[in-house]
């Protein structure tokens, strides 16, 4: 969706200050605002407005004790509108035209002109105000329908034939499993956390009205417009900041430090995550608080404890943001991460296990440069390269982020051929892409092309303890071998 | 007075599913007979359908729609289309060549599937298709929301056990497992704004709705 693309924002008459409230929000770009009677209590009003002004995107600017989600999600399907094309924005009477009520309408319709639409297999119906069914005669009267968001992992984007799995580690409910080629995910487990989308460093999981692009909008909207204290907090968490840009997450887990940085660097002086404390996000959130803090001491930033909160103050302290990048957000690539700490300092390293970045050590004693490593590496952090003389393996810090995949894959990691950590090492960004391994290759004797590097023909002749073996080997390639044997036999 | 509101509510709620079991089954109809012969579907009953099921807010609807404004119209394109893809074997509809691309247990899918019409009180006497075909298995989900529908409104719960109890084995072991990626296949090899094509959004958007749904309910069972 683009700037020119219909938004529908349609505000209730009911609010303290309606005229002023649609006033402020006339002046969004691409915005043009309507104030509808009776929309806190009849959000079908809201709908109907979208489908004639031919908009398939909504927001309702509501009361507080306004219509639950689940009604409106509801009255938004019954005109035909997608699930989750629809933001609600409450207003407490205390609020009423301030600027704050602008900023978040905004935010939400950057968020939704972000939005790309719900695939049938992201809906999950559930069905409201969930009751233990005691008797056959209860289902004859079962609650209304309301519908989940799933996440979805296209097969083009996902890096599943090598392996990588990494959104099915992350998953809490064991709710992704790796088939053949592609990530399935069991609608009855998943929760919706989004925890999923967080941990593919590719951007490959798409989950409706919590992708990373729609994020991104929203994130770049409010600090666009001037917010410089961001919470990001958990849709179950209890939140009582007003003097705050909110950012609601299905889980505070899904908040990496990633997304923290790169708010501190756009214009946020302070942000704040905040968990439900319910579940084990708790204890992820303040693990990945405690990294940041670290981290930006590191770096010489004296308000470290100011500016990453668990839980927000009253009021935010008015911090300036850490730096104002003119790069856009890009919340699941670790490189935007690397780039705003390479902006930050060059000299420095925090070991850390909520640390979003990696650091990999390879001995060049036990690696034979056979690229299982580079192969299965998901962010590229790791290639191998191949030049007329050699193979090298070379490492770009700022791409890992230390998912541990490489030492997983290395047939000599039991020899100690490679380490991996997560350590964010500001020199090691600095330095960029450097060689862990440079090994000559062997070449075939009859058409030059490469065998494979020469120590790991060699650790092939040490393991089966067979010299004539590594001779044929090492003489010519596959294909060269099958013709001549082919030509002995005849 | 409370008791007089609560009544009214729970009644309203138990209109709304049968109405539901009552659209599901007209649906599964609907794309069924699409899959046998196009120009025999009843249209004005398809746009019926359409009608009554805009207040229910059910997220295929908007692919439904679509497909049921292009059956008005079947052209000869349409028909040679129809014959490129189930008769010359595009995009075959019959779930033994999609759960066994193999094709050494294709009779055990088909015996399978006889099976499930059997406990289900059915005999199997078409002799123009196979008993696994898409509109077969299609067929067979039209006759269970019947069942559903009338035991609702009759009060059965007992029987309305039974019936969701057989449409989540069915689509668990069957419909829901083969026909989903059937009609992403299918509108892959469809022109764009093609009926097929539309028949394939709407037929992938319905049976994997429903799948979930069944699923929600079969979850209540006691």
């Amino acid at each position: 969706m683009s700037v020119e693309d219909p938004v529908t924002v349609a505000i209730c008459d009911g609010l303290a200050d309606a005229a002023a409230v649609r006033d402020a929000l006339d002046k969004l770009p691409g915005v043009h605002p309507a104030v509808v009677r009776g929309l806190s209590r009849r959000p079908e009003r809201g709908a109907a407005l979208a489908v004639t002004e031919g908009a398939e995107r909504l927001v309702m600017v509501v009361r507080g004790d306004g219509a639950s989600r689940d009604e409106v999600q509801r009255q938004a399907r019954r005109a035909g509108l997608d699930p989750f094309a629809v933001e609600l924005v409450r207003v407490t009477d205390a609020e009423g035209a301030t600027p704050a009520v602008a900023l978040r309408v905004g935010a939400a319709v950057a968020r939704l002109r972000a939005f790309g639409g719900t695939a049938p297999e992201q809906l999950r119906p559930r069905l409201l105000d969930e009751q233990a069914t005691t008797s056959r005669r209860s289902l004859l009267t079962l609650p209304p329908l309301t519908y989940d968001a799933l996440p979805k992992v296209p097969e083009e984007r996902c890096h599943e034939p090598q392996r990588c799995r990494l959104c099915v580690d992350a998953c809490p409910h064991a709710a992704l499993e790796a088939e053949p080629r592609r990530i399935v995910v069991d609608a009855a487990r998943c929760d919706g956390c989004g925890l999923c989308v967080a941990a593919c460093p590719r951007g490959a999981v798409d989950l409706p009205a919590a992708s990373p692009a729609e994020y991104e909008a929203r994130l770049d909207a409010l600090l666009t417009a001037g917010a410089d204290a961001l919470v990001f907090s958990c849709r179950h968490a209890r939140l009582d900041a007003a003097s705050w840009a909110p950012v609601e997450v299905p889980c505070a887990a899904m908040v990496t430090p990633g997304w923290v940085l790169q708010a501190l660097v756009h214009g946020a002086g302070t942000v704040a995550v905040v968990p439900c404390g319910d579940c084990f996000c708790g204890d992820q959130t303040e693990r990945r608080v405690s990294y940041l803090r670290e981290l930006l001491t590191l770096l010489g930033d004296e308000h470290a404890t100011a500016r990453v909160q668990l839980r927000p103050e009253a009021e935010p302290p008015g911090l300036p943001p850490l730096a104002r990048s003119r790069s856009p957000q890009r919340l699941s690539e670790p490189v935007a991460t690397a780039e705003v700490l390479r902006g930050l300092g060059d000299v420095g390293s925090l070991v850390h296990d909520a640390s979003p970045l990696g650091l990999v050590e390879v001995s060049d004693e036990a690696c034979t440069a056979c690229g299982a490593c580079a192969t299965v590496c998901p962010t590229g952090a790791l290639r191998l390269d191949q030049t007329a003389g050699d193979a090298s393996i070379s490492f770009d810090a700022a791409a890992c982020v230390g998912c541990g995949r490489c030492a997983l894959a290395c047939p000599e990691a039991a020899n100690g051929a490679i380490a991996t950590e997560r350590t964010t090492d500001l020199g090691a960004l600095a330095r960029g892409r450097v060689a862990l391994k440079r090994e000559p290759l062997v070449r075939c004797q009859s058409c030059g092309r490469p065998i494979a590097p020469r120590r790991l023909l060699e650790r092939v002749g040490e393991l089966v303890a067979d010299e004539p073996l590594l001779g044929i080997l090492a003489e010519r390639c596959a294909d060269c071998r099958s013709l001549r044997t082919v030509a002995e036999r005849s | 007075m409370v008791v007089v509101v609560a009544g009214r509510s729970q009644a309203r709620r138990a209109r709304s599913f049968v109405e539901l079991a009552a659209l599901r089954s007209a649906t599964y109809g609907l794309l069924g007979s699409l899959f046998l012969d196009p120009r025999e579907v009843d249209v004005v009953a398809a746009r019926r359908l359409c009608g009554s099921a805009v207040a229910s807010g059910l997220p295929f609807l908007p692919s439904l729609r679509a497909l049921v404004e292009l059956v008005d119209d079947v052209s000869e394109t349409d028909l040679l289309e129809r014959a490129g893809l189930f008769v010359l074997g595009a995009c075959p509809p019959y779930e033994s060549a999609w759960v066994d691309e193999r094709g050494r247990d294709r009779g055990l899918v088909s015996v399978a599937v006889e099976r499930a019409y059997a406990a289900a009180g059915l005999g199997f006497a078409d002799a123009n298709e196979l008993p696994d075909h898409a509109a077969i298995e299609l067929g067979f989900m039209q006759l269970l929301c019947d069942d559903e529908e009338r035991s609702r409104d009759r009060g059965d719960g007992e029987a309305l056990c039974e019936y969701l109890r057989r449409q989540a084995e069915f689509l668990e072991r069957h419909l829901g497992r083969w026909f989903p990626p059937f009609c992403q296949g299918l509108g892959r090899a469809t022109a764009p704004g093609s009926l097929y094509g539309a028949l394939a959004r709407a037929g992938h958007a319905f049976v994997v709705h429903d799948r979930e749904l069944v699923r929600v309910l079969a979850g209540e069972l006691p």
